[in-house]
């Protein structure tokens, strides 16, 4: 196998991760060693095939082996590396490989040092499997194995109620997004098969295919009254796609199944920065770019994706401003910022997602890896605790501020150009999606998200310190959670076309767009966008500043004026109160119901009556073991008199 | 003229002079010398048949006659195994009368 196989980004974390499991358990330093030469590694393969995408060439890389073969079935597991996958891999191994580096400064002295750097190396195998799989099963294999290594990371610290319960919490909403899923991909498989010719199950390059052919498309699946009514597959991309978009919900936390992420926050620091915030939550963006071609041909799909993005965007910055937890700020903040890539997808521009999943990748992590070390300085998430903390931690200050300043798009850092993109979109959208939910709320969204981090900032790093104690103690942190923030910091900065140059930024959005996908020109550096970003976020930031820096409003009075609208914002929309209410009054008497049916009809007729028919025949004819060999013999003469009876 | 149908009657009142004796036969030794003229009657009836099926011998395999052997050495297995059922019976229970043997019921 030659060191630039694809093979190797998979393999590298799934041989740490067993590696350290198995062997290195109680070396602390060597299990952090192991699993960032993984990492590292996974990185360094896939940069060596990142020359060719920069000189303009679009890289495809594809092997496979047969993983199962059942009649006429092939299933396949295999690799693609595309553009799409390429930049994929570079965030993933990236940003995971600092955020590593950043943990062994985190976890120090934790006594499962060694146990998350093994559910590291496992969570970077199968995201990375997500990445390169080359079909939809083997995209649902590891879908679950990143949906596994998530809920081992949230419950890491096990013997916390609020951990575990928000691991199952997690679990069991993907749960429902990923029966969606199943149902998708079996649909979608059934429907492409007789059309991908040899190619194994559910393969992307084979569909796209299937589904860019009209007469295909046009095909009858099911006929219904005399061929009067024709289920085409046209009806039927449109329901998988559907289906498939709830386990893309689940993973991506849109709303309604969006509950988990900010329950998710329990896990250690670290795992927040590069699962819930700069990685899995990105890969129900990433597989909507891969299998965007099945919602092509249906404007009602990609227009359900479409609002069901532009709404959580909103629903999730309204919630983010109500928050006294910094790291359930930040995790509505991340759903926001998934709403927009959602809904960029649903308005076909797959390169404006992908450029803004990029950024926010960069500038999110960062955030999460301040809050990790203001977290690690103070010992406490809540914000109305701190103030003042910039004095004693200003390295991670200052980057808080610039991660701060790139969310919120403000020119020339990475976010403006990515969040410019795709607000350039939601004014120009497609015929399917001029509604004002598209054209409105999105912008609204920039200005609450200006607002909300702002006064994160303030609260957090401005102002006087509000509880002394706390504060005195508070110190910067050490050197190996430094440097990792400080490149994020960088990326964050130039992640736009200051790092690249427009050239390669266009090529960069060339190759994240499926053909087919109309073309857009959205980075024009003109006055204008500058003015309407600085707008935007002049608006949200002077409202903050004039809340919590200068305190020339009062909150607690805007609270107070609001007053049910600030309760209702402040309960997370009673979203949570809707499914527990749901659970309690719909769920638990459907339950009861199947207890009845499996107590009464399973059970007791079915289970419990052939056991008792059983018991009545053998005690009828038991009386014929009487024990008398005479009998016997009469018995035998008896039965084989009946037989020549009936044979003659 | 003696026909099949002569050898046949033999056989069957044999037979069931034989099972008589398994029917209303008490001592267990009785009972299996019974069993065992029930075994040739059978053999009997095979034989008769035989020659019925092939009056000159070579003209039709003699599958009637090899049976018969192999229905004697059963049966003289078959023996060996009983007599050693009944010797153990009697040493037991002190009883050869078949019908004081009835523990083995509901």
């Amino acid at each position: 196998m030659d060191l630039t196989s694809p093979w190797l980004i998979l393999l590298l974390p799934l041989c740490s991760a067993v590696l350290i499991t198995l062997f290195t358990q109680r070396s602390p330093r060597v299990s952090a060693g192991i699993s960032i030469a993984a990492v590292a590694g996974a990185f360094a393969v896939a940069a060596s095939h990142l020359g060719q995408v920069l000189h303009g060439e679009n890289v495809v890389l594809t092997g496979h082996f047969t993983w199962l073969a059942a009649g006429g079935h092939d299933f396949h597991y295999g690799y693609l590396v595309d553009g799409l996958s390429m930049v994929m891999l570079m965030v993933v191994t990236g940003v995971g490989g600092l955020i590593h580096v950043y943990a062994t400064g985190y976890m120090k002295d934790d006594p499962g040092y060694s146990r998350f750097f093994a559910y590291m190396s496992l969570f970077m195998f199968s995201m990375l499997g997500i990445v390169l799989a080359d079909n939809l099963f083997q995209i649902f294999i590891h879908w679950e194995l990143v949906g596994v290594s998530s809920y081992l990371l949230i419950g890491f610290y096990y013997r916390k109620d609020s951990a575990s319960a928000a691991a199952n919490k997690a679990f069991l909403t993907n749960r429902v997004g990923d029966f969606g899923f199943m149902l998708g991909i079996l649909m979608l498989y059934y429907a492409t098969r007789s059309a991908t010719g040899g190619a194994g199950a559910g393969d992307f390059q084979a569909m796209a295919q299937a589904v860019a052919n009209p007469a295909w498309l046009h095909a009858a699946v099911v006929s219904v009254g005399g061929g009067h009514w024709h289920l085409t597959n046209e009806h039927f991309l449109w329901i998988a796609g559907a289906l498939t978009f709830m386990g893309i919900m689940g993973k991506s936390a849109q709303f309604p199944l969006h509950v988990w992420l900010p329950d998710a926050m329990e896990g250690p620091t670290p795992v927040s920065a590069l699962i819930h915030a700069a990685t899995m939550v990105a890969a129900g963006v990433f597989l909507l770019g891969r299998i965007l071609f099945i919602y092509m041909p249906s404007e009602t799909a990609l227009s359900i994706v479409a609002h069901v993005g532009a709404f959580t965007a909103f629903f999730a910055a309204t919630i983010a401003t109500t928050q006294f937890d910094i790291k359930r700020v930040l995790a509505f903040s991340t759903l926001s910022q998934l709403g927009y890539m959602v809904m960029a997808m649903g308005l076909r521009g797959t390169d404006a997602a992908m450029f803004h999943l990029t950024t926010h990748a960069f500038f999110k992590a960062l955030l999460f890896l301040g809050a990790g070390a203001v977290i690690h300085a103070v010992h406490t998430n809540d914000i109305r605790e701190m103030g003042g903390l910039i004095r004693k931690l200003p390295v991670t200050g200052w980057m808080f501020v610039i991660a701060t300043l790139a969310l919120c798009g403000v020119p020339p850092l990475s976010g403006f150009w990515s969040k410019d993109g795709i607000l350039h979109l939601t004014h120009h959208p497609p015929e399917y999606a001029h509604t004002w939910l598209i054209m409105l709320l999105p912008t609204i969204t920039a200005v609450l998200t200006s607002y909300y981090m702002t006064r994160l900032v303030l609260l957090t790093f401005f102002g006087q310190p509000r509880d002394h104690h706390k504060y005195d103690h508070a110190h910067e942190a050490p050197l190996n959670m430094v440097l990792p923030m400080a490149v994020l910091c960088v990326l964050s900065v130039i992640g736009g076309p200051l790092l690249l140059g427009p050239e390669v930024l266009e090529h960069f959005r060339a190759i994240t767009r499926p053909a087919g996908v109309p073309e857009y020109h959205y980075v024009a550096l003109d006055a204008e966008t500058i003015l309407d970003a600085l707008l935007i976020f002049g608006l949200g930031a002077g409202a903050a500043l004039l809340a919590f820096g200068v305190r020339a409003i009062d909150p607690d009075r805007v609270k107070a004026a609001l007053g049910p609208v600030y309760r209702f914002i402040d309960n997370r929309w009673y979203i949570d109160e809707l499914y527990a209410w749901i659970v309690k009054n719909v769920q638990q008497n459907v339950a009861r119901l199947c207890d009845a049916f499996d107590r009464y009809v399973i059970i007791g007729t079915i289970v419990n009556g052939s056991a008792w028919t059983t018991r009545a025949t053998g005690a009828v004819v038991a009386r014929f073991q009487t024990g008398s060999v005479r009998a016997y013999a009469l018995l035998f003469l008896a039965g084989v008199a009946a037989l020549l009876a009936l044979n003659l | 003229m003696i026909t099949v149908q002569h050898w046949l009657v033999l056989s069957g009142m044999v037979f069931t002079l034989g099972l008589c004796g398994v029917m209303m036969r008490r001592n267990v030794i009785l009972v299996m010398m019974s069993v065992e003229i029930m075994l040739n009657a059978a053999n009997l009836a095979l034989v008769a048949f035989n020659k019925h099926l092939a009056p000159v011998a070579g003209t039709v395999p003699p599958d009637g006659q090899v049976l018969v052997f192999f229905t004697i050495a059963v049966a003289a297995a078959e023996v060996a195994v009983a007599l050693v059922i009944a010797m153990l019976l009697f040493r037991r229970l002190d009883t050869v009368n078949v019908d004081d043997v009835a523990n083995l019921r509901w």
